[in-house]
């Protein structure tokens, strides 16, 4: 042992000695290797094999369950000179890298297929496509440039995440990896490192970036530029601005001389305006005060003018002084920005008081405000939380009773993605329509937006010893409550705003933020604890409780209403059809009659129930779930936890009338849900191992209201939405089928991975 | 009600007296909310029995000197800023039979969030458990205040030693993953006693490695305490050392060298020296290294060619001495690194 200890002692001096000599004898290396290789497994009931991320709704993309791939990523990194440093990323593609790919050789050519047979998913197109065929791809360069000028730092041309910026303006830049966005950004300080400023030109992203989510035909020119600056006055104060600019233009089709170069034409412009003042008088008070302004406009001929867009322009009234805008040609239409031109504004205050009373017990509090036409095209779209307040819960972030969207009209393509257990956690908040989950797994946290959403939080947090405490109040209003999309001079079925889907369903759709009518209060209350138990290396204990109330009463005008009173006088007689219209100048009229159409006759009743009063949409939820877990290191590489979580929802979403829109699943009624969770981290040397297995189960039981004749499934309908032949349920406007049975879940999944990173 | 209404709550009542009712129903909220947490301050949990919370020390440290030897900036991150490592008081007192340290920082603690920290979307609330993940705090304990007594090396890749009259008997390393620190600081010490033991025998057998392997880890866990007792409210964190550790509370007698470094909680493999690239490892304990210019990854405003300058933001420093001054007293061509003396608290408080 003496040995030993000697062995010990003099090891240790002269591992310093030997780190030390090897420091100033060895010059560091120009060439360094550095980089992870990923391999994810994933299993799960739903029998998926689409891909290796559990979530997208990408057209074309998989999605998947089952499968295992791996990744490999590398990067280079170069400093040529004191001045020079170069770095290059080379990533494999993930998403169908599948294990039984059997190493991307092989499969289906789409290019040589006359019907082509569907997109390529699961691997299937292995070497011929790039998403299966295991090639590693230049992922981003980045030239670093240290001029050691005093009025710059760095400037950094390339790849970038370009997550220095204000998140309610310039967000992380992630489309599947963090760095895929490239531009220039320059960073420095003056007047004595007092005023730090960053400026920047990022290439706009052409994949989503603008009206349709896209850029248009020309997108070389296409660009955001911002700067931000900040000052330090003091050590107690802070202000920042920030100005964004993102510009995208066209080539201008009626420029007849192309012999002085070309002319260009506007898209879409976007111009955000943002100012933050923190002050930080004493270590227990912190104080932060921030104000966005927009201003946004699409090029309405422009837009109208691409395939597939859903952008038309107003051709109707005569009048009208913006006819020249566009508007969504549907009721439902998907985009990231809203129609026409618009003005929008965002504050937020916080305040935090860091234990004042030196008892533990510390607060924060917040107000917000995000105007419906508030829009920053570059704002963060994921891994941001730009609000206080925990939100909505994961495990309900679409409309149907299982996460799906447009579950009622059967078929692969609209069963759910994500499953019945949806996301893990609460979600986090984005400033943004573009909120984006794609390539996401259950087990990350997942956003949504929060435009037209205001409100405050109250945040009190307590620790004494090994227990600490924390909660929420949120009473949360919207800017988008309105009638008619806050405009009744145009058609329901042609706004500015995007309907995303439309927001039905127990939580909150995470990528809707308008609806036609909205009166809608919600109200967040939760409860945290979490003690450590002195047993062995000490036992994590945790529990939760929150309750949510939700109230919308959707159209309260009853000017609104689609048809005439007494237009469906029942007994087995067909309503009239005699439409109500909330607008009608002579040349054009306008009803909700449009989207709530009158049902046919079935038997001595209706199909589905007429939209004959107010009531008929509104929406009120009552909501908690509670949670217990359990957390133990077991060894010194190895961390375990398991949780159980029960979600309770007693929710009324409309009638038969309302029908969630006549596209989402209707889920009024009672929600129990349950989720098992057991995770597990193992670190053996330098490579991480994570899993986490959820059984997820649990039962919804509708409740639609009266008014209409309960139809009984046949063949047909068994076939096309997997439900018992003689099963009742009622067939929708849109030939959509719901379900009245009282319905089971279970999904079982599971994810590993191991990870090295070097 | 029309035959399909169903039956719903309470009608609307008339929007004034609804605006009303949601007022009072905030206000009783919010009542309700800080009664809550009032009573739940007051009516706290008992002390561990037998517990006096007496105060052994407290020592402050200049605000706004989190810039090691004068010229290291923030990395260029919008989680760790100015004030988030500087180290503005740390003070001690008896709890149980150990003792409970106390690190109050200029800027509240920043909290592991709901965020991914890698392409498969591990979560960093995940991976740093202990409610903080941005720095490092050690403390280099000096028992016997015998000079030459004790060690003088700190922690791998701190590229600093302890003043040899300071020469410590006890290390607490606060860091956000104290078991995987644990663990990667017996494979370091393991390495190196390898490596001198190859000195004198080239070939050794399974046997005494593995028996070198227990003596590392035990000498560790007999010298090295990396806490998992841990508390963040605001801007200070405790954490509990127990009298097994220090055979009793801490002593205000003791000299402390206390350093303030930024934490890295990435898990790597050393690539270079596995694929034979490199010779020696070059070894650093879940530290935030320094590079010249800016940096997103690294503090930035080091010297380049520089394998000495210190990665370390704040340092508690005695009365009288300059942080600056000696963490830019380091010697290039001698390979001397900085000596940083310790503070005896009973002495500092006069």
């Amino acid at each position: 042992m003496k040995h030993l200890r000697f062995l010990l002692v003099g090891g240790l001096a002269a591992a310093i000695l030997v780190f030390a000599s090897t420091a100033l004898a060895a010059d560091e290396p120009i060439l360094k290797i550095g980089g992870t290789t990923y391999t994810k497994v994933l299993w799960g009931n739903m029998l998926y094999d689409g891909s290796v991320y559990n979530f997208t709704t990408v057209p074309g993309e998989g999605y998947g369950d089952n499968g295992q791939g791996s990744e490999i990523e590398l990067l280079l990194s170069a400093r040529l000179s004191r001045q020079v440093e170069v770095r290059g990323r080379l990533h494999s593609r993930f998403n169908q890298n599948e294990w039984t790919n059997f190493g991307g050789f092989g499969g289906r050519n789409p290019a040589l297929e006359n019907p082509p047979n569907g997109d390529c998913v699961g691997g299937d197109c292995g070497e011929w496509d790039p998403r299966s065929n295991q090639y590693v791809k230049l992922r981003g360069v980045t030239v670093i440039l240290t001029p050691g000028y005093k009025w710059i730092n760095t400037a950094t041309l390339g790849a970038n995440d370009f997550g220095m910026f204000d998140p309610f303006v310039v967000g992380k830049i992630r489309y599947i990896d963090r760095d895929n966005g490239s531009g220039y950004l320059f960073q420095g300080s003056l007047f004595q490192k007092k005023l730090a400023y960053d400026v920047t030109r990022i290439a706009l992203p052409r994949l989503w970036a603008g009206p349709d989510y896209l850029t248009g035909s020309y997108t070389g020119g296409d660009a955001a530029y911002a700067a931000q600056l900040k000052l330090a006055g003091s050590s107690k104060v802070d202000l920042a601005g920030i100005y964004e600019y993102a510009h995208d233009v066209e080539t201008n089709s009626i420029d007849r001389n192309l012999k002085n170069g070309q002319d260009s034409r506007t898209r879409f412009m976007n111009q955000v305006f943002g100012g933050r003042i923190a002050a930080h008088p004493d270590p227990k008070i912190d104080i932060t005060a921030a104000a966005y302004g927009s201003f946004a406009n699409s090029a309405g001929d422009i837009l109208a003018s691409e395939s597939g867009t859903q952008y038309t322009l107003v051709t109707g009234n005569a009048t009208d002084a913006d006819k020249k805008l566009s508007r969504f040609g549907g009721f439902n239409g998907y985009s990231p920005v809203v129609a026409g031109r618009l003005f929008g504004q965002s504050y937020k205050g916080d305040v935090s008081l860091n234990d004042p009373f030196g008892v533990g017990l510390s607060f924060q509090a917040e107000g917000f405000s995000i105007s419906p036409r508030y829009l920053s095209i570059m704002a963060a779209r994921r891994e941001s939380d730009v609000l206080l307040t925990e939100g909505w819960d994961g495990t309900f972030a679409f409309p149907g009773p299982t996460n799906a969207k447009y579950g009622i009209f059967g078929g692969f393509g609209n069963q759910t993605s994500i499953g019945y257990g949806g996301w893990d956690g609460n979600m986090q908040q984005v400033a943004t329509l573009n909120v984006d989950n794609e390539f996401t797994d259950f087990d990350e946290p997942a956003a949504e937006t929060v435009i037209g959403w205001k409100g405050v939080t109250i945040v009190p947090q307590w620790g004494k010893g090994n227990w600490q405490f924390s909660g929420e109040a949120s009473f949360i209003g919207y800017n988008t409550n309105w009638q008619a999309w806050g405009d009744d001079k145009h058609s329901l079925t042609n706004p500015i705003y995007p309907g995303t889907e439309l927001d039905a369903g127990v939580g909150h759709n995470f990528r809707s933020a308008y609806a036609p009518f909205q009166d809608r209060k919600t109200q967040i209350y939760v409860a945290n604890a979490k003690t450590v138990l002195e047993a062995g290396k000490g036992v994590d204990v945790f529990g939760k409780f929150k309750y949510i109330k939700d109230k919308d009463d959707r159209m309260t005008d009853p000017r609104f209403l689609p048809y005439q009173p007494g237009d469906c006088p029942g007994g087995g007689v067909a309503c009239t059809g005699a439409v109500n219209d909330y607008y009608d100048d002579g040349t054009n009229a306008f009803s909700t009659s449009s989207i709530y159409g009158n049902p046919p006759v079935l038997g001595t009743g209706y199909q589905w129930k007429p939209f004959d009063s107010v009531s008929d949409d509104d929406r009120d939820l009552k909501y908690w779930m509670a949670s217990v877990g359990a957390g133990y290191q077991l060894t010194n590489d190895l961390y375990g936890s398991v949780a159980f979580e029960h979600y309770n929802a007693d929710l009324v979403d409309g009638n038969t009338a309302f029908q969630a829109y006549q596209l989402q699943e209707m889920a009024g009624g009672k929600h129990l849900k349950n989720k098992f969770r057991v995770k597990g981290r193992y670190i053996l040397g330098g490579i991480e191992m994570g899993l986490e297995y959820q059984y997820n189960f649990g039962s919804f039981e509708p409740d639609f209201g009266t008014g209409y004749v309960v139809q009984i499934a046949d063949n047909s309908i068994s076939q096309q939405h997997h439900v018992a032949v003689g099963s009742r349920g009622f067939s929708g406007r849109f030939g959509g089928w719901n379900s009245i049975e009282r319905q089971y879940f279970q999904q079982q999944q599971l994810k590993a991975f191991w990870k090295v990173q070097f | 009600m029309g035959p399909g209404a169903r039956q719903r709550r309470a009608p609307l009542l008339h929007a004034r007296a609804a605006r009303r009712l949601a007022r009072g129903l905030v206000r009783r909220t919010a009542i309700a909310v800080f009664a809550l947490a009032a009573a739940l301050a007051i009516g706290t949990p008992p002390p561990p029995a037998g517990a006096a919370a007496a105060p052994i020390f407290k020592l402050t440290d200049p605000r706004g000197d989190d810039h090691g030897d004068g010229s290291l900036i923030y990395p260029d991150r919008d989680d760790l800023k100015p004030g988030d490592l500087d180290l503005i008081s740390f003070s001690a007192r008896t709890e149980g039979d150990g003792t409970l340290f106390e690190a109050t920082f200029a800027r509240p603690i920043r909290k592991p969030a709901r965020h991914p920290v890698d392409e498969g979307g591990t979560s960093l609330d995940w991976i740093a458990r202990f409610g903080f993940y941005t720095f490092n705090l050690d403390v280099y304990i000096d028992m016997d205040r015998v000079p030459g007594s004790g060690e003088t090396a700190m922690l791998p890749g701190r590229r600093a030693e302890v003043d040899s009259a300071f020469a410590w008997e006890r290390a607490i390393c606060l860091t956000p993953n104290p078991y995987e620190a644990e663990e990667t600081l017996k494979r370091f010490w393991f390495n190196a006693a390898r490596e001198r033991a190859k000195q004198t025998t080239p070939h050794l057998d399974d046997a005494t490695e593995d028996s070198l392997r227990q003596a590392v880890a035990a000498d560790v866990k007999k010298r090295i305490l990396f806490p998992t007792r841990v508390r963040v409210s605001g801007s200070t964190v405790q954490f509990l050392v127990p009298g097994s550790f220090l055979d009793g509370p801490a002593r205000a007698g003791w000299g402390y060298v206390a350093v303030v470094s930024g934490a890295d909680i990435v898990q790597r493999l050393d690539l270079g020296t596995t694929v034979g690239l490199k010779k020696k490892p070059v070894p650093s304990l879940m530290l935030l290294p320094v590079k010249t210019g800016r940096s997103r990854e690294a503090f930035g405003g080091g010297r380049s060619d520089d394998a000495l300058e210190p990665p370390l933001i704040d340092i508690l420093v005695p009365p009288g001495a300059k942080q600056e001054t000696l963490l830019r007293d380091y010697d290039l061509r001698t390979g001397r690194p900085v000596r940083l003396p310790g503070v005896v608290p009973a002495r500092a408080e006069r």
